[in-house]
């Protein structure tokens, strides 16, 4: 350690631009890691929301809730306790004047049912009849307020903005709450005896009583949310093709610094410095300019976050950039590992003589 | 007794058709408080017989004892252990650590081994006698030739060894600097009761030995300072 940190105190500038690409390295991984949190939590926020742990749809629907119609004889079989909600969603752009369109998922709940009951408001109240509505905050920082009397799609009627809620956005559309009867209303099937689109409940063993049915848990379902998957897996591999060039890149100028410094290497081992010594120096090297670059990046990261607009989805999940800090500092380890060998094997012999 | 024996020392380098017998049946012993040369022209053996008696190579043939311990015996960890305690090495490139001020040398002797090293007065008197106490603030690339050359007797001494093993000390200097050095080496030798052991070609250092080796072919035999031969 004594070596390592007077070498970086004597080789200020080399050193430097090191610990800037791990820092740059670590702002990406960082920056990467807060967007595909951000966008996969509004892709469930509002499932979040509703702690439910499995989800009812239709079996031909391809797990896909969109796709999905439970009529009223179907969902007459399964009996529902206070731990089941029925839902009807369905995508709908909402307007009104003078402010911008918003693509938006309307979904419809029942008064009697927990989604509705646990529904929490961070201004005005509950959606109280069928021309009533709670929407996301998205729409409060676009500009609409309570009050705001919205059309959705080409539906004539007009539906009154009555409350805000936070954190409510499925698939990354802000959700509009409304009643069951709207969001028929709006896909046009008043006289279509269909109860819904999914039953989701808190229960995780809940299982669907009709043949044409089926429970699926709520994991399974977020899975296959439209583009979920194929998203969350190009964040990860982009995430680690980084660490994989955060390993070369300090393999590589390590290495380079090592074979620079071999000759003093060979002179210490000469002088009888054990192998283990030098060894633990290049290692503590690595660590500490890994750990100064994972800082400076989390630092840049975190000042990213307080500056980024609040349209761009970024959430920061300490446990889970931690893991990633501790695997970039393995990586350092890691990089070390050939320069170690070099010097644990370089022949003092060689610094004899001539 | 003699600190550092060297007896019936063979070395061979390579193979069959290729292969050098480099040491033929080496006998060396040095002493405390003495200055010993061991001179020869390129090529005839001196380093091979410096890291051999240093314990940085072992012999084909024959026994190095230090303080009566055969080196041959012991551990690559114990070798370590051995020229980390007993064996002080002033060699060609200096030894010193680029980035570690001259103080900072004899830190990091502190920080590997902890204990018989000098204290802090023995190495303020050593730094004196040497002549570089203004220079413990410098870095290695801020001394002169000369300076540097007596901050790695310093560092070579600082771990207070029985034996200081010199590798052509006096490269590259004028005559003025090679009596500079040739003094002081007699002088550690005589006032700090090392045995002092300079492998050289520069046989202008034969005034200040108190023995002198020459090593021809491989072959060492014990000299009178006007048998040396000049090649």
């Amino acid at each position: 350690m004594y070596l390592a940190l007077k070498e970086i105190r004597h080789e200020k500038l080399r050193y430097g631009l090191i610990i800037a690409m791990v820092a740059l390295i670590a702002y990406l991984i960082f920056i990467l890691t807060g967007l595909a949190f951000g966008l996969a939590g509004e892709n469930t926020q509002a499932i979040n929301s509703w702690d439910a742990k499995s989800v009812v749809l239709n079996k031909d629907s391809n797990i896909n809730l969109s796709q999905s119609t439970i009529t009223n004889a179907q969902a007459k079989d399964d009996k529902l306790s206070d731990k089941e909600s029925v839902i009807g969603s369905t995508p709908v752009v909402a307007k009104h004047k003078g402010q911008e369109k918003i693509s938006a998922q309307f979904v419809g709940i029942k008064k009697s049912e927990f989604i509705y009951k646990g529904l929490k408001i961070s201004a005005g109240h509950k959606a109280r009849n069928n021309h009533q509505v709670v929407v996301d905050e998205k729409f409060k920082t676009d500009g609409y307020k309570l009050g705001d009397k919205v059309t959705l799609n080409s539906v004539s009627d007009k539906y009154e903005i009555v409350g805000f809620t936070k954190n409510a956005k499925l698939n990354i559309a802000p959700v509009i709450y409304g009643s069951l009867p709207t969001w028929k209303h709006l896909r046009g099937m008043d006289r279509v005896p269909i109860a819904g689109s999914a039953i989701v409940s808190k229960n995780a063993k809940y299982s669907a009583h009709n043949s044409q049915l089926k429970t699926y848990s709520m994991n399974e379902f977020i899975n296959k949310l439209p583009g979920y998957s194929a998203q969350n897996t190009t964040f990860g591999f982009m995430i680690g093709f980084l660490m994989i060039i955060s390993l070369v890149i300090i393999a590589v100028f390590l290495y380079i610094l090592t074979m620079q410094a071999l000759p003093t290497y060979a002179v210490l081992r000469a002088q009888g410095i054990p192998a283990r010594a030098l060894v633990t120096t290049i290692t503590s090297q690595s660590l500490i300019l890994m750990a100064s670059g994972i800082i400076i990046g989390g630092l840049l990261a975190a000042l990213t976050g307080s500056l980024i607009p609040v349209g761009v989805p970024m959430a920061f999940d300490i446990p889970v950039l931690t893991w990633i800090s501790i695997g970039l500092m393995i990586m350092g380890v890691i990089g070390a590992a050939i320069p170690a060998q070099k010097i644990a094997t370089v022949d003092p012999v060689s610094v004899i003589g001539g | 007794m003699s600190v550092i024996e060297l007896k019936n020392i063979n070395k061979y380098f390579g193979s069959g058709i290729s292969k050098v017998h480099v040491l033929k049946d080496v006998n060396f012993a040095a002493d405390r408080g003495q200055l010993i040369l061991v001179v020869g022209p390129s090529g005839s053996g001196k380093s091979t017989f410096l890291t051999i008696a240093g314990g940085l190579q072992t012999p084909s043939s024959g026994s190095v004892e230090v303080e009566g311990q055969a080196v041959e015996s012991l551990t690559k960890a114990q070798r370590d252990q051995l020229r980390l305690n007993q064996i002080g090495f002033v060699l060609q490139s200096y030894n010193l650590v680029p980035y570690l001020k001259v103080k900072e040398q004899f830190e990091f002797v502190d920080k590997i081994k902890h204990e018989g090293n000098l204290d802090q007065k023995e190495l303020a008197d050593l730094l004196d006698q040497l002549g570089i106490s203004q220079l413990v603030n410098q870095f290695p690339g801020e001394l002169s030739g000369g300076q540097t050359q007596r901050v790695a007797i310093a560092r070579a001494l600082y771990a207070n060894p029985d034996i200081v093993l010199a590798d052509e000390p006096t490269a590259a200097l004028d005559s003025e600097k090679v009596a500079e050095v040739g003094r002081l080496f007699k002088n550690l030798a005589e006032t700090r009761n090392k045995a002092v052991v300079v492998v050289t070609h520069d046989l202008r250092l034969l005034d200040f030995a108190d023995k002198t080796y020459e090593i021809l072919d491989g072959k060492i035999s014990l000299k009178d300072k006007e048998h040396v031969t000049d090649r």
